[in-house]
């Protein structure tokens, strides 16, 4: 069920506002119809959230399009226009540049970029919360951007990783792992996906289908003799919506 | 790596850099042939040397005067060196990642098969793993080759021995900001619980940037994100909790790929709850459970998290205090063990 701490409660209205069937009505119903209790601030603080679920949900589908190039991070590469590659196989934000124009130049120039499957997801991230506040606000909260892995990510964004939860909801990360990966080739230990709601996922690198077909994927880059299978983890990975949130709420 | 004596050559890169090491191979070459081949026979010289001499070596045909462990391991680079990303399957076209067709081609189905049967094959990758991390090397494909032969040796053979340098090396490059994922990975694809001795020792390091990553691998041990305690009494904590909770740990399989935070280590409440040992793959009990066991597990279960956390550090303290004791109180029925460790703990079940 869901709970405002401002007292609304008519949460039909938030619900005409989606197609049935679309990522934010999905995402609503299985908030409203869970056992478990959420909170929101008010129903604007619920809408931002699924304004953002749904941005996740599009940047992805708009990496698939456009087939942003799969590399492990020995051997990533980005336009260099916009970014500094690190030595570790990270991007930093080149100096002089404007946050918002970098991250929407890897939307635009997507074949200048390669990178695995965590960055991807920061990318997505990053991307999101700019189609959500918008360039002049996200240049003002995110003037120094570190694409790489999860440890980089900006602090306001804040991931944070839950387990055993009661209900998974469309603009989640999930993880995908496969136990028995070849050593050979580590970049196949698991994928990172986005739920893209109605059971469809987007991992980087293998691209858009159901669990099974990550798992299928993943299965056949396993030791020789293995028997055991990749599986969906029972975690999600959730931007800070809250904080993203109150920052836009505060700026405006 | 660390602690053993550098050999001439190994002195000479470090000094003189790669290509002043490439000199002296080539006037050695012309003047001493022999005493060159026997500074390249030193036991103690390093993998990186002998990479960085690669390409000198076969071209003046040197490689059959090498030893057998030396010979192999720049026949093991040469079979686990690919630069560039694969076409092979469907899914790799698309995404760039190789498969393990690619590696079947080259060469990855022998040294597996090789690994199995020769002991030469694992010495000569044992050697590679740890002597062959050094920061000053090239990145891109020399790293790569160094992350498959240490993936190899503790996902493939679980080979032990070269965990405490592997710790060294996760901890050296994490220092430089190199890249740590994939020898994290490997270092915990090991299953061995007892490694983890390795990290935490890393929390009383004068060098803040170890105790950082230790805090962060160890995550899953209480109180490792409070930032109020460090230095030996972090350390020592650590080492409590280790040692009262190592039987009844398990691989969660989370990742530094997966989550900013992961939890690589969970504590099985049912084990130790049980007091009986638990498989760090698994977390199961790796021998059936007799009839009173059963019937606690079962009323265990049926408790919520609170309760089942302290029963389960009750029955722990107690065992390790007085076997005899945790034998009575074990046969109570759960209201009344749970009464019991409600009272050891000062509070109320």
């Amino acid at each position: 069920m869901i709970r405002f701490e401002d007292g609304f409660s008519d949460l039909e209205s938030i619900f005409a506002q989606y197609r049935r069937g679309s990522p934010e009505y999905e995402a609503l119903s299985k908030l409203s119809e869970s056992s478990r209790s959420y909170v929101y601030l008010s129903r604007e603080e619920l809408e931002f959230e699924l304004s953002l679920r749904k941005g996740i949900i599009d940047a992805s589908l708009a990496l698939y399009r456009r087939r942003l190039p799969f590399r492990i991070f020995q051997e990533s590469f980005c336009n260099e226009a916009y970014w500094d590659r690190r030595q570790d196989g990270g991007f930093v934000l080149k100096s002089g540049a404007r946050p918002s124009r970098a991250v929407e130049d890897i939307f635009i120039s997507t074949r200048m970029y390669g990178t695995e499957c965590a960055t991807a997801i920061v990318i997505i991230y990053y991307k999101a919360v700019l189609d959500v506040y918008m360039p002049e606000l996200f240049d003002r909260a995110f003037p120094r951007i570190v694409l790489m892995n999860w440890r980089d990510m900006d602090q306001l964004i804040d991931p944070a990783t839950y387990r055993g939860l009661a209900d998974y909801l469309p603009g989640d990360c999930r993880y995908v792992r496969n136990p028995d990966v070849d050593p050979l080739t580590p970049e196949w230990q698991g994928e990172n996906v986005i739920d893209l709601g109605n059971g469809r996922y987007y991992g980087h690198g293998i691209g858009l289908g159901s669990i099974d077909y990550f798992i299928d994927a993943l299965n056949r880059n396993r030791r020789e003799g293995s028997q055991a299978s990749a599986y969906l983890m029972d975690t999600a990975t959730r931007p800070d919506f809250r904080s993203l949130y109150l920052y836009r709420k505060n700026a405006s | 790596m660390t602690g053993a004596p550098l050999s001439l050559l190994d002195n000479i890169r470090v000094s003189n850099g790669p290509e002043g090491l490439r000199s002296f191979f080539s006037e050695l070459l012309h003047t001493d042939r022999i005493g060159l081949v026997e500074l390249l026979n030193d036991r103690h010289l390093c993998f990186s040397t002998l990479y960085l001499l690669k390409s000198d070596i076969k071209s003046r045909s040197l490689q059959d005067m090498l030893s057998i462990k030396y010979k192999r391991a720049l026949e093991l680079a040469d079979m686990l060196s690919k630069p560039g990303p694969a076409v092979v399957s469907s899914v790799s076209r698309r995404s760039g990642r190789r498969s393990l067709g690619e590696y079947q081609k080259n060469g990855k189905t022998t040294v597996v098969e090789a690994m199995r049967s020769d002991a030469v094959t694992v010495s000569s990758l044992s050697w590679i793993a740890e002597t062959g991390w050094d920061i000053n090397m090239p990145e891109g494909p020399y790293e790569l080759l160094m992350e498959r032969c240490t993936a190899l040796l503790l996902a493939y053979q679980r080979e032990r021995s070269i965990l405490p340098a592997i710790a060294d090396t996760i901890f050296e490059r994490h220092r430089h900001g190199r890249l740590i994922h994939n020898l994290v990975w490997a270092f915990f694809e090991a299953h061995h619980r007892e490694s983890l001795y390795l990290i935490a020792q890393r929390l009383d390091s004068p060098d803040m940037r170890d105790v950082i990553l230790a805090r962060k691998l160890l995550g899953f041990i209480p109180g490792m994100d409070d930032d109020r305690e460090d230095g030996p009494a972090l350390y020592h904590r650590a080492l409590n909790w280790l040692t009262v909770n190592m039987p009844y740990i398990c691989r969660t399989g989370e990742s530094m790929q997966m989550c900013p935070k992961p939890l690589f280590y969970t504590v099985s409440y049912e084990a130790k709850y049980l007091c009986r040992q638990v498989s760090e793959d698994s977390g199961k009990q790796p021998a059936p459970l007799n009839e009173l066991e059963a019937e606690r597990l079962e009323c265990f279960r049926n408790l919520d998290e609170p309760r089942r956390r302290l029963l389960a550090d009750a029955s722990c303290s107690l065992y390790m205090r007085d076997m005899n004791q945790w034998l009575s109180w074990f046969s109570l029925p759960i209201d009344d063990q749970l009464a019991f460790a409600s009272l050891m703990t000062g509070g109320s079940a």
